[in-house]
């Protein structure tokens, strides 16, 4: 299982928010555990889309050259069950931005509810090529983006 | 991906406190893609690996009549990465615990130095129908790394 949590970048204000998606299926492995007969998406695995929209939306901010990692959570509430089926709703807004890092909020809706809420985070700023190819990066942000017609003959 | 982040229960003072283990294995199926160039394994896994063995600890405690599950969590901070090889120890302290919910709070080290603190989780407790706590009490055994309850005959 690849550890995406995001699926989609619908819209971004470089510097400011971001709006994604992820789809819940019942073939996702981890449901099988949790729990046994009663699929609810994990609250920490949208904690974890959450931070992946705010690293993607600072690394289209600062150019394709840095990404977040998470530093610290302030607080996290689980209002609602996510269950497979749903296409989740992600939100996020940076709160303020340093010369090491951001503070962000976000949360995550589905069907017009809203399931989960991260108050305030911290993630601090990490070069892209000290965690992954740049390149892959780069393309994996166009596809999450869309911006490049999808097709197996694509240029 | 299993969904099980601890793998056995070293100590544990029923309702007070408990302490387990999770080692980190390359072989884990999120070090694929983080990162491609450097695993790390992931921060809200280390607050879930805590919720776990506070889960456990809680409904070990209520004898398995409760099943403890994570509304909320406080003040979670993270000091250092956590790499493959690496064995986290998992302590929780329980801070509340009544019939409506319960509270822990929690750290994780690596070789005796505390590389990520959680102020507070908090729990909400569904009752177990007596009809199915067996299943729930086995289920924890196995979970704590002990593969038999000191009594089978109930």
């Amino acid at each position: 299982m690849r550890f995406l949590f995001i699926d989609q970048i619908i819209s971004y204000e470089r510097g400011k928010s971001a709006v994604g998606v992820k789809s819940v299926t019942m073939s996702e492995d981890f449901l099988a555990d949790h729990f046994p007969s009663f699929p609810i998406m994990p609250g920490v695995l949208q904690v974890e889309a959450i931070s992946q929209l705010t690293s993607w939306l600072i690394y289209v901010t600062k150019d394709f050259k840095v990404m977040g990692t998470i530093a610290g959570i302030d607080k996290v509430k689980f209002k609602d069950p996510v269950k497979p089926g749903d296409q989740l709703t992600i939100e996020v807004q940076i709160i303020s931005w340093d010369e090491e890092g951001v503070t962000f909020r976000g949360e995550t809706k589905a069907n017009g509810r809203v399931k989960t809420v991260l108050d305030s985070g911290r993630m601090n700023f990490i070069e892209v090529e000290k965690l992954e190819d740049p390149a892959e990066a780069r393309e994996h942000f166009s596809i999450l983006t869309r911006e490049k017609p999808r097709g197996i003959f694509s240029p | 991906m299993r969904f099980l982040f601890f793998d056995r229960i070293e100590q544990f003072e029923k309702g007070k406190e408990a302490v387990g283990i999770k080692n980190i294995s390359g072989g884990e199926e999120f070090f694929l893609n983080h990162y491609s160039r450097l695993p790390v394994f992931p921060e809200p896994l280390i607050i879930e690996a805590l919720a776990q063995v506070g889960g456990w600890a809680i409904s070990t405690s209520l004898n398995y009549r409760y099943l403890a599950i994570m509304v909320m969590i406080d003040e979670a901070k993270f000091f250092k990465p956590v790499h493959p090889g690496d064995q986290l120890r998992l302590k929780i302290e329980i801070t509340e615990m009544n019939e409506y919910g319960a509270a822990i709070r929690g750290t994780a080290a690596v070789k005796g130095e505390i590389i990520a603190r959680v102020e507070r989780i908090y729990f909400t407790l569904f009752a177990v129908p007596s009809t199915h706590t067996h299943i729930i009490k086995k289920a924890y055994t196995f979970s704590s790394g002990k593969f038999w309850a000191e009594s089978d005959h109930e």
